[in-house]
């Protein structure tokens, strides 16, 4: 299990970790400025771009897994044994990668939010759902598999928390969209291109910004 | 402290996972299942 889940840091610390670090002021700078549309747009394309580079980085995990065991791991009290037992291990860890990953980042923007409630709320229900899962899958899997309990336990879980993160999030995003700063001003500017005297200044102002600008 | 104190518990709910993740383990069949 800690050998497996040590080959599982790696990839896990550079997806959630570093893209989390990076994500965070940008978002955190949004919410300040009442930018939610903005927001979502960035989340969407960051927490979006994490998963689908978690998605190869899963597969490479589970099949290179066995060989970099080998190397790294397979010397003195460490047999072929162990090395199956870990491979095993680390398969069940890199089925939760992509959702582990959504998870980590999600929580992130509740932060940003100043909600640090809702991700202790979930995070407490996902301890919950891994104890049951691990208890039931402990009873259901058999020989070399009962290692995948664990593992399989918290992939399980944690995908659901990303799910229910993001559903909450979208939620939450949904109802501020109407207080959105810069979909105010595009509203704003869009009235008073349609007011008369506005029609009479558009020859001489300046081309109007695209939407993307605006927003 | 609004966001310290749901944190910390966050944190520390974190951990308690990986506690009992090696709790959990020790009742696997194999007895290299800790260390694997």
């Amino acid at each position: 299990m800690n050998s497996a889940l040590m080959l599982y840091g790696l990839p896990s610390a550079v997806l959630a970790g570093v893209i989390g670090t990076s994500l965070l002021p940008q978002i955190t700078m949004q919410v300040a400025q009442g930018r939610y549309l903005r927001m979502s747009q960035t989340i969407l394309k960051i927490v979006g771009a994490s998963v689908l580079l978690s998605v190869p980085a899963a597969v490479v995990l589970s099949f290179l897994g066995k060989p970099a065991i080998h190397i790294i791991f397979q010397h003195g009290a460490f047999n072929a044994h162990s090395s199956a037992l870990t491979s095993m291990a680390l398969l069940g860890y890199a089925i939760g990668l992509p959702g582990l990953t959504a998870s980590a980042l999600l929580i992130l923007c509740f932060y940003a939010m100043k909600d640090a409630r809702t991700p202790l709320l979930t995070n407490i229900g996902t301890l919950a759902a891994r104890i049951s899962l691990i208890v039931f899958l402990l009873k259901e899997l058999t020989g070399t598999y009962a290692i995948l309990a664990i593992p399989l336990a918290m992939a399980v879980a944690g995908t659901a928390e990303a799910a229910l993160l993001s559903l909450i999030l979208f939620m939450r995003l949904r109802a501020k969209v109407k207080t959105d700063k810069g979909l105010q001003r595009l509203l704003k500017r869009r009235l008073q291109a349609k007011s008369p005297m506005a029609q009479m200044n558009i020859t001489v102002s300046r081309p109007e910004e695209p939407i993307e600008q605006v927003l | 402290m609004r966001l310290l104190g749901p944190n910390v518990l966050a944190v520390g709910i974190g951990s308690l996972g990986f506690i009992l993740d090696t709790a959990f383990a020790s009742y696997l069949p194999d007895r290299s299942s800790i260390v694997a």
